[in-house]
């Protein structure tokens, strides 16, 4: 995987370590990351991004307990066999559960009806595919 | 225009005080002339006025004193010298102390015949003055010795790091960092360099042809400004230095242990001048001695040059301990030196214009007085540089060689 | 407010200062400000202009003498720095002055005689990579350039620690990148610790691992940077909702009161602990904060 497949927004209200966690995760889930695939090192990636090193490592250590990437001798950070696959849809709509939160509160907060809200939702959904 | 009057009430702010000192101390060196026929008249009456009248000069030499070291720690307030609260105490106390003896002498003068020859007291100040320089220094190294009372203490004589590449003798290195002044002079400043000195040598090898006409008025402190104006040269290249500047010197390693520094230091900054001043005393010398005129005007001579080193000497050691904010122009520069340089002007003129013995003491002790006086801000400030942590002197690596 | 301690000294620390206080004539710059740093630590220094970061960055390295305190730097005393230390730091001022007279090339070499690792074959290749004549006085160089040849002369000295007093002020976009990948290539390579001191808030959000934000004279804030939304957010309380004249809220940073009576404050929390009980008192609203907002709440 090339370092610059991922995206770094400073300026978010998310840290730097979430993001690269939540966009690896997506990636692995979705499958373009595939299993055995190897990530570039801690290092390319902080000096790709001019992020600090020890973020990108909090990234891949969270990414490592939770069983989506093993470290290989000699070869560093490769996604896990099966990490796509251990991933039921519930597991891997978790992932999205910060943002489905947050998209709730300030759903609640300007008053949007919910028959409202899910239709736009479906509405981007079929846009997408 | 405006920048010269913003100059001048910078200048004011930190010399006015002693500025005004000095020219009080004059005006009562000429009452105490006129007082002085009332002591050898009037008896116990008159001297007691004299002694009065005697006193104040001191008294403002003191607060001269005071003032002058009290410029170096306003300015330095604004420095990253460390050590300011503790410097003004330990600085006037040495000035105070060192202008012991000047009080002895003048009231030692006070009485002594008129009738004793000129040359004396100018010899003392030339004698005296070196040695209290010595005591000050003396007494820096008895301060080290004894260790800082502060609440770090410079760690002392770590060895010469293996691998450390080609250490430079740190003469040179400050020399370098200080600018290219002492490394290169620029041709102008060679040339403006000789023409002073040429101008120096006509007025110190004509000093006695000078004396007895008007014309003299004009060029002997127009010569003694000029000089001035080489000194100044120099101190508008140091000032140059601003804090940030200093700042990336002061982390430069190699530099050397912190005496060591110090010598350095003194030696980069107070010895260029030396030269010329060295050859204009010289030659200023043979050329009055040459013509036949009383040896007093050879100390006169060697007296201003030496005070003239001495005051560039103390602005010297200011600037380079004091970091302006701003750079001053090459105005306030020369006003900064040309105070002090005043100082000396009057003296002679006095010797040679007035042929009158009863001034005398006043013209001999006045030098005496400013030379100690000088020699212990000197004292004071070399007291301060060495023993405070200075950011520029560390310990570390003693040994130095050149290349 | 919330603050950063070790009660003991570590060993660890690259720099170090305890209780330091400033006073410039009548004017207190900083009031006893504490801080450590360990090695391999990326610290980013803000504040307002005038809030002392160049006077707490001078005081660290013993450029200046605190009123009060002491600071050290890998455990010696920073007014006492023995060259030891020296050849262990890269400085950086905010206007680099030095050496104005020398040309560049001789400059690098005089500067390089002093430093037992200095790197030649970095100097020689920043230099042509940032396209800066060899041959020019530093004087006549324009500010961007002469503050890059200050960055060269700071990191081809390999130090283990790097200070950085506003790297960036004169740098294009382009060199500002440059210089946080050298300064993050460095961290990861070699653990340097970086201390710097900038207003651009999105360069320290990606390479710094801690944040301290010196306002009116202290230490406002002092966290991880990935930990920041996390332990810091916004309170908005509406007028008449909630009293808080009375007291502070437990971890309070800063308050504000807007024109239309509401307040705005800033919390801080532990990590894992809770919001204070005011986060659910009715109309008060919590939200999260990026760097840039936290500094302009707390330093309006």
């Amino acid at each position: 995987m090339n370092a610059d497949r991922l995206t770094i927004m400073p300026g978010a209200t998310e840290p730097i370590y979430r993001q690269i966690g939540s966009q690896l995760r997506r990636l692995i889930a979705s499958g373009q990351l595939p299993a055995g695939e190897e990530l570039p090192s801690v290092r390319d990636v902080a000096v790709q991004h001019a992020v600090n090193p020890m973020t990108v490592s909090r990234a891949y250590c969270q990414l490592e307990a939770e069983g989506l990437l093993t470290r290989l001798r000699g070869k560093g950070m490769v996604v896990a066999v099966g990490a796509h696959a251990n991933l039921s849809p519930e597991q891997r709509l978790a992932r999205l559960q910060p943002q489905l939160a947050d998209i709730a509160r300030q759903a609640r907060e300007l008053d949007i009806p919910e028959r409202l809200l899910v239709q736009r939702l479906k509405s981007l959904l079929e846009d997408s595919e | 225009m405006q920048r010269l009057g913003q100059d001048l009430s910078a200048l004011f702010g930190s010399m006015g005080r002693p500025a005004v000192a000095i020219l009080a101390a004059y005006a009562c060196a000429a009452l105490a002339y006129r007082a002085y026929p009332l002591a050898a008249e009037d008896g116990h009456a008159g001297a007691a006025i004299a002694t009065l009248v005697i006193c104040l000069p001191i008294f403002f030499l003191t607060y001269w004193l005071g003032a002058g070291t009290l410029a170096f720690s306003v300015d330095a307030k604004s420095s990253c010298l460390p050590g300011v609260p503790r410097l003004r105490r330990h600085a006037r106390l040495l000035g105070s102390v060192l202008l012991l003896p000047a009080l002895a002498l003048s009231v030692a003068a006070l009485f002594t015949s008129p009738e004793t020859p000129d040359w004396r007291p100018t010899v003392l100040a030339l004698v005296l003055t070196p040695p209290l320089g010595l005591l000050a220094l003396s007494r820096r190294r008895r301060f080290n010795r004894q260790g800082s009372r502060f609440p770090f203490r410079v760690p002392q004589g770590a060895a010469s790091r293996p691998g450390s590449r080609q250490a430079q003798r740190p003469a040179r290195l400050i020399r370098a960092c200080l600018g290219g002044m002492f490394v290169e002079p620029s041709p102008r400043q060679m040339i403006i360099g000789v023409v002073l000195l040429g101008l120096f040598l006509v007025a110190a090898a004509g000093l006695p042809w000078l004396g007895a006409g008007e014309a003299p008025w004009a060029l002997i402190p127009l010569t003694l400004v000029a000089a001035g104006l080489v000194s100044t040269g120099f101190l508008t290249q140091i000032s140059r230095l601003t804090r940030t500047q200093w700042a990336e010197l002061a982390l430069l390693p190699g530099l050397g242990a912190a005496a060591v520094q110090y010598r350095a230091l003194c030696r980069a900054v107070l010895v260029p001048p030396l030269l010329w001043l060295g050859i204009v005393l010289l030659l200023g010398s043979a050329g009055i001695l040459y013509t036949g005129e009383s040896f007093s005007n050879v100390g006169v001579l060697a007296i201003s040059i030496c005070i003239m080193w001495l005051t560039y000497t103390i602005f010297a050691l200011q600037k380079l301990a004091t970091f302006p904010p701003k750079r001053q122009s090459l105005i306030s520069e020369f006003l900064l030196l040309y105070i002090g340089v005043y100082a000396v002007y009057p003296i002679y003129a006095a010797h040679a214009f007035m042929q009158i013995f009863h001034l005398f003491w006043w013209a001999s002790v006045i030098p005496i007085l400013l030379s100690v006086g000088i020699a212990g801000a000197i004292g004071s400030s070399v007291l301060r540089l060495a023993r405070e942590p200075h950011p520029f002197l560390t310990s570390g690596s003693g040994a130095a060689s050149d290349p | 407010m919330s603050a950063v301690l070790r009660p003991e000294m570590s060993s660890n620390a690259s720099i170090r200062c305890e209780r330091i206080t400033k006073r410039y004539a009548r004017q207190t710059v900083l009031r006893e400000v504490t801080l450590e740093v360990p090695r391999g630590t990326v610290l980013g220094l803000i504040g307002r202009n005038g809030a002392g970061k160049t006077t707490l960055i001078r005081t660290l390295l013993g450029l200046e003498e605190p009123n009060d305190g002491r600071a050290s730097v890998f455990g010696e005393p920073s007014l006492g720095m023995t060259d030891f230390v020296k050849q262990r730091i890269g400085y950086v001022p905010q206007q680099p002055d030095a050496f104005a007279w020398m040309r560049v090339a001789n400059m690098f070499e005089f500067v390089g005689r002093q430093y037992p690792h200095w790197d030649k074959e970095f100097v020689e290749l920043s230099l042509a990579r940032w396209q800066i004549p060899a041959e020019r006085r530093l004087a006549n160089l324009s500010p961007g350039e002469r503050q890059r040849v200050a960055l060269i002369r700071a990191l081809a000295v390999n130090p283990e620690l790097l200070v950085l007093d506003e790297p960036a002020s004169a740098l294009d976009p382009v060199a500002r990148r440059d210089l946080l990948r050298e300064i993050v290539a460095r961290a990861a390579e070699n653990g340097t610790t970086v201390f710097f001191s900038t207003h651009i808030v999105s360069d320290l959000e990606r390479v710094a691992s801690r944040v301290v934000f010196l306002h009116g004279n202290r230490i406002a804030v002092d966290a991880a940077l990935d930990d920041l939304a996390e332990t810091h957010a916004r309170l908005r309380v509406p007028a008449g909702s909630v009293d808080l004249s009375a007291n502070r809220v437990s971890g309070e940073v800063s308050r504000h009161v807007q024109p239309d009576g509401s307040m705005t404050l800033v919390i801080a929390r532990d990590r894992g602990a809770d919001w204070p009980e005011i986060v659910a008192a009715p109309g008060v609203r919590l939200d999260a904060l990026n760097l840039e907002d936290l500094f302009i709440e707390v330093a309006r």
